[in-house]
């Protein structure tokens, strides 16, 4: 690395220098002489700077050389700031030449033309809009339409008062005028609308969004809820009570049942039991092998017997035998076997149709029995189904069963039509009139009667109600049996291969619910392998047959109340086989409408599996439990759970109810009630496949998008399918499971949400094409107008300029980041001055150590704040001192103070009286309490200025003698007493009037002096004589004054007039 | 208003730290909010963030002043303090010097200090180290520099001057039109 740098340092690369501060005499050689020895110098230009009048400012060149940058740092070195011929030279790398860039990038340019930009869908959009309009403008005859940049806010050219808004709206502007008329408000939308919030994706919000689950941001509105949308949302109203009731019949069978959905829900769970025994039978308990072999014996017999036509009859010899055996047998294997005889009796109407068949085959043409052959498969198979498909939904299995049934009993009533059967059953035998009147498909209950009444007949022999449920099974099936079977023709041979497919995905589901039995197991492998072959018709026949077998083997396990060992079951299997590959070779015929009839069944079951795949897992699962249970060897255990299922499957009787039967046997009352019951179940057992079948479809509307995962938990059930569960004995997992389909619900809503949403943007489509109010009216014709012009101008567009950010929240944001960056470069800055180390030290001191001076304010209440007062010792001790002081005066003040306060007001108080009365001088009152002193004090004064006023006239006015003599005379002797008074009282009263009146006593001297005063105390004649007296004198005086003020006078005379002539 | 370039934010903090040092810091970086210094009108402001942002909807003309200003940005680049920043100064001095209750009056009225008028100084000041000068009574009366080292003015004469006046509190009344 080193290398290469030093590489590139020597390496001569082009610069421009720029050489500053030359001196004017320098030329481009000096320059290239100078600079040549660090580089070549390519080109040098000298340029000399001038001002205005031409001096020169200064000199300077660019300089073109091919230097190193070693070298250039030498020649910065040595030049830079060096003085040459008195100038300092500046040596600095200069900017490219202006044509040398230029030249450089036009070559660029043509080197690599601009790159073709990859125009966004909008962008051609826009382009598009731009075009059509220069076409419409060029149309016009607009040339050089050139499009000014337009914001929102810019008029509308050719209208006033428009303005362009964002997105190109047109909005008027409004002129308000105020109310008072003063004003005028103008209001510019265009400024109000441009607030465009761009959301940011921080965290925060994407936080609120994400977190936030689905539920939470939908809602339901208040609104009636239709009975299927309850539904829908899993909410069904009767569910609790039809559970009871279900309960209820799992006690008494068919007693309590109040709807045909909990029959179906039977059936179906006949499907499960029966799957259930068989897996009991693969658990392999160990009771009684005796009666295993006594099975193996029937089976054998049944085997032998089945090669041919002649099978049946033999099978149904072997059950007789059985029978007898069973009736041999001790009194506690009675049960058993009388469960078994039920079986037995099952296996009997199986044979006995397939006696019914040979006998119509004997009789009637091969055709009908085909027919009828392929009834007995299709029964098989559908039981088979049922059986497999215990996980299937009990609708579904309900439907199978229902025809199997049916076809089963189709064939009974055909095969009591066939006279043949009387030989076959013994017990049989003894009705044949009765069966033939329920052959009657119209009479339900007729025939249901004489169902009854046979069932007797058959207990005489057992004594049991499982034949009496057989019986029921036989009438029910034989209502329908016609239907059925023309149902199955006509949808076998349309629906063949959906009903494959569906087979596939029912057996799948049978294996996954029932992995656990042996004989499913085989069966369902048996069953894939139809389903895979189409034209293996031979294995399906078989498999049908095997579910036969297996159904009777389980069935007769049940009844024994063995748990059965696993030899006995190979024992089974071997038999089953074989029975099956006689049923092959007999029915080979027979086989292509036999596959397509179980195809129908099946697909019935198959569909409705998929519809109720939760159910079926959760059948499944208790089922599976069952069979677990089953395994552990206690038999008790295995009897209690075995019992109510064996009472579903096979005859819907009570396991205790049977047992009651058991123990009193030709009760009659019971069959009464279960028969009741079971007319009433058949009645509503059809009005409601009609709303199952609605039901189911509605089912399978929702499931389209979850075929993929049939787990329990992904469904939600019907209430049956919970009932059924239920109705197994294992109701822990049964809560379970329902409660997790409890919690599943909502994802039924989904799709329903979504079709509100969709019926939502339906509605705004349509809100779309309507009219907007503003465009409505004459005024909206013109804003439409205006908008067409404007609208589509893709000026208006509206930017990203016209984005507003979060404006606060960016804003703190970047000053935040702002002020961190500010601190960190100060910081850097404090650094560079103090030193690293010295600011870093005081980090930790920071936090404590700091407080803000500014913001301390002084408090005088709190203690921390003494330290901010001065303190001034001395002035505080000085002002304490004399605060203490006057305190103490204050103290003692008041004490004493509180007597002599009191003494001194009382004083003043009556001397206010007497004194402060005259200080009001002008009021009446106390002027008339004044006495005749203050009065006369008045007087005096008044006359005293009377007095002054006519002595000041007198001497002003040159009144004669005689006036004033008369005016004496007026005035009499007083004249002289008044002056005396008034220089008296002028002296005394007039400053101090209101205080000597203070000091007058009653009785005063002065008060009596004074009174005399104003009275004469000469004589008239001693006044004349004193006036007699006087006269001389004044008048002598009076003349000399009168004479000298004539010659004043005289002389200002003279004085005045003696100026006047000179003037 | 505009935070100071680098240039500007070297000059203030060297000046300030002849008074404090390296407790700059402690002004920039406050554990009670965010602070920075402000340049308004070739004056440094120091200001909380809160303070800064409101004031910066205030126009330039009419924005007086906000925070605390620090000092003066002159003309020709110098950096002048102002007695406001004493505030600031005086809780962080390194150096300090005491004036005897005699000689404060004449401080206050722009007079060095003398020898005579020192009531006390920190240890270890150097000469032309920048101080906060304080009554004896430890408030703060303004700063200065140190004319003589503290060793110098064990022995200076009596009337030699110890501390250069630069800021007083006096000035509050007597700059008053020009504080800011």
């Amino acid at each position: 690395m080193p290398d290469e740098t030093k590489v590139q340092l020597a390496q001569p690369v082009r610069k421009r220098l720029f050489i500053g501060g030359l001196h004017q005499d320098v030329t481009a050689d000096d320059l290239q002489q100078r600079f040549g020895r660090f580089g070549s110098v390519t080109s040098v230009d000298v340029r000399t700077k001038r001002d205005s009048q031409g001096q020169i400012v200064n000199v300077f060149a660019h300089m073109d050389i091919n230097i190193s940058e070693t070298n250039f740092k030498k020649c910065s070195s040595i030049y830079n700031d060096t003085k040459w011929k008195g100038h300092t030279m500046k040596v600095q790398v200069a900017k490219e030449d202006f044509l040398t860039k230029l030249a450089n990038e036009r070559k660029e340019a043509k080197e690599n033309p601009e790159p073709i930009r990859t125009k966004t869908r909008k962008q051609t959009e826009q382009d598009a809009a731009k075009e059509r309009l220069e076409e419409n403008m060029t149309k016009a005859g607009v040339e050089d339409f050139l499009m000014k940049k337009a914001v929102p806010g810019t008029p509308i050219p050719g209208e006033t008062n428009w303005i362009v808004g964002k997105f190109g709206r047109v909005l008027p502007i409004m002129h308000m005028q105020r109310k008072d008329k003063r004003s005028q408000m103008t209001h510019d939308p265009s400024k109000y609308v441009h607030y465009v919030r761009k959301f940011k994706d921080d965290a925060k919000t994407d936080q609120l969004i994400t977190d936030r689950p689905v539920e939470d941001l939908t809602w339901q509105l208040p609104e009636e809820v239709s009975d299927i949308d309850r539904k829908r949302m899993g909410v069904f109203p009767e569910y609790a009570h039809k559970k009871k009731i279900k309960r209820e019949n799992q006690g008494i069978l068919f007693k309590n049942e109040s709807s045909q959905k909990k029959q179906v829900l039977l059936w179906s769970q006949d499907g499960n039991q029966s799957s259930r025994e068989k897996s009991k039978s693969s658990d392999g308990d160990f009771e009684i092998v005796r009666r295993n072999g006594n099975i193996d014996g029937r089976r054998t017999d049944l085997v032998q017997l089945k090669p041919y036509r002649a099978q049946i009859e033999a099978n149904v010899k072997s059950n007789q035998s059985t029978q007898v055996e069973s009736n041999q047998q001790g009194h506690r294997d009675v049960q058993d076997l009388l469960e078994q005889y039920n079986l037995d009796s099952d296996e009997d109407s199986c044979g006995s149709a397939d006696t019914d068949e040979i006998c119509n085959f004997a009789k009637k043409s091969s055709e009908p029995e085909i027919k009828e052959r392929e009834i007995l498969t299709n029964w098989a198979e559908d039981y088979y189904s049922k059986e497999k498909t215990a996980a299937m939904s009990g609708d579904t299995s309900e439907f199978d069963g229902f025809r199997k049934e049916e076809s089963v009993t189709g064939r009974r009533t055909q095969s009591l039509n066939s006279s043949g059967v009387a030989e076959k059953n013994g017990r049989i035998e003894s009705k044949p009139d009765d069966k033939t009147n329920s052959v009657l498909p119209s009479n339900d209950r007729e025939a249901n009667v004489p169902a009854r009444g046979r069932i007797p007949v058959q207990i005489a022999d057992d004594s049991d109600d499982t034949d009496s449920d057989g019986s029921e099974r036989e009438f029910e099936e034989g209502v329908r049996v016609e239907e059925n079977d023309e149902d199955i023709d006509e949808n076998g041979d349309e629906t063949d291969d959906e009903e494959y497919e569906s087979n596939n995905d029912a057996d799948v589901n049978e294996e996954h619910s029932d992995g656990d039995d042996e004989d499913d197991e085989e069966d369902d492998d048996d069953d894939e392998e139809d389903d895979d072959d189409e034209n293996s018709e031979e294995d399906e026949i078989e498999n049908s047959e095997a579910e036969d077998n297996l159904k009777e083997t389980t069935t007769h396990s049940h009844v024994q109340y063995n748990a059965k060992d696993t030899r006995n079951l190979e024992d089974k299997f071997v038999s089953h086989q074989e029975k099956e590959h006689t049923v092959n070779s007999r029915t080979e015929t027979t086989v292509e409408e036999n596959v397509k009839k179980e195809n129908n069944s099946d697909s019935y079951s198959s569909s409705e599996d998929e519809g109720d795949a939760s159910d079926n897992d959760e059948q499944s699962s208790s089922s599976s439990s069952a069979s677990d249970s089953d395994s552990s060897n206690s038999s008790d255990a295995s009897d209690g759970k075995g019992t109510p299922r064996r009472t579903l499957s096979v005859d819907n009787v009570d396991s205790e109810a049977r047992k009651t039967a058991l123990a009193s046997p030709g009760d009659q009352t019971k069959h009464r009630q279960s028969n009741q019951i079971r007319l009433e179940s058949v009645k509503k057992r059809q009005a409601s496949i009609l709303t199952q079948k609605a039901a189911i479809q509605e089912a399978l509307k929702s499931l389209d998008s979850k075929k993929g995962t049939l787990s329990a938990r992904t469904h939600v059930r019907f209430d049956s399918d919970d009932e059924s569960s239920e109705a197994d004995g294992t109701p822990k997992n049964k809560t379970a499971t329902s409660k997790m389909n409890v919690l599943k619900r909502p994802g039924l809503f989904d799709s329903d949400e979504e079709e509100t949403m969709d019926l939502g943007a339906e509605a705004n489509d349509e809100d779309r094409f309507k009219i907007k109010p503003h465009f409505q009216g004459k005024a909206g014709e013109k804003l439409l107008k205006l908008q067409d012009r404007i609208g589509t101008d893709s000026r208006f567009k509206l930017g990203e300029t016209f984005m507003e950010d979060d404006s606060e929240d960016d804003d703190v944001g970047d000053e935040d980041h702002d002020l961190k960056a500010e601190k960190q470069k100060s910081l850097s800055v404090l650094e560079s001055i103090v030193g690293r180390y010295a600011v870093h030290s005081l980090e930790n001191k920071t936090t404590t150590n700091f407080r803000d001076p500014s913001r301390v304010r002084y408090d005088p209440t709190s203690k921390d704040h003494t330290q901010f007062e001065i303190a001034d010792a001395s002035v505080s001790t000085g002002t304490s001192t004399k605060k203490k002081d006057k305190s103490r005066v204050d103290a003692s003040i008041p004490e004493v103070s509180k007597d002599i306060f009191y003494d001194v007001k009382d004083l003043e108080f009556s001397q206010d009286k007497d004194e402060n009365k005259p200080f009001r001088f002008f009021a009446e009152e106390e002027l008339e309490s004044e006495d005749e002193d203050v009065e006369g004090l008045s007087t005096l004064q008044k006359d005293i200025q009377a007095s002054t006023a006519l002595g000041k006239r007198q001497l002003t006015l040159d009144s004669s003698d005689s006036e004033s003599e008369t005016e004496e005379a007026k005035h009499d002797g007083k004249d002289d007493m008044d002056v005396t008074d008034t220089s008296d009282t002028t002296g005394n009263n007039q400053p101090t009037s209101a205080y000597r009146a203070f000091f007058f006593q009653p009785d005063d001297i002065r008060l009596k002096t004074g009174a005399e005063q104003f009275c004469r105390k000469l004589s008239l004649e001693g006044m004349n004589q004193w006036f007699e007296e006087q006269k001389a004198g004044l008048q002598g005086e009076y003349k000399k004054r009168h004479q000298r003020a004539l010659r004043d006078s005289k002389k200002a005379a003279q004085l005045s007039s003696g100026r006047k002539p000179r003037r | 208003m505009r935070p100071l370039t680098e240039d500007e934010t070297k000059l203030v903090f060297e000046k300030l730290s002849k008074y404090i040092g390296e407790n700059i810091r402690l002004l920039i970086d406050r554990p009670d909010g965010a602070y920075c210094f402000r340049l308004h009108r070739e004056r440094i402001y120091y200001v909380s963030q809160d303070i800064m942002k409101r004031a910066a909807s205030v126009s330039r003309k009419q924005l007086v002043s906000m925070g605390t200003c620090f000092g003066k940005l002159t003309k020709s680049m110098k950096f002048h303090l102002n007695i406001t920043a004493l505030d600031f100064l005086a809780p962080y001095a390194k150096y300090k010097v005491w004036v005897k209750p005699g000689s404060e009056q004449s401080f206050l009225y722009g007079n060095h200090i003398l020898k005579s008028g020192l009531g006390r100084i920190t240890e270890n000041a150097g000469r032309y180290q920048g101080v906060v000068i304080y009554s004896m009574s430890d408030i703060p009366l303004g700063f200065g520099v140190a004319a003589k080292s503290t060793q110098e003015c064990r022995h200076a004469d009596p009337m030699t001057i110890v501390v250069f006046h630069q800021v007083d509190i006096g000035q509050y009344l007597r700059n008053e039109d020009t504080l800011l």
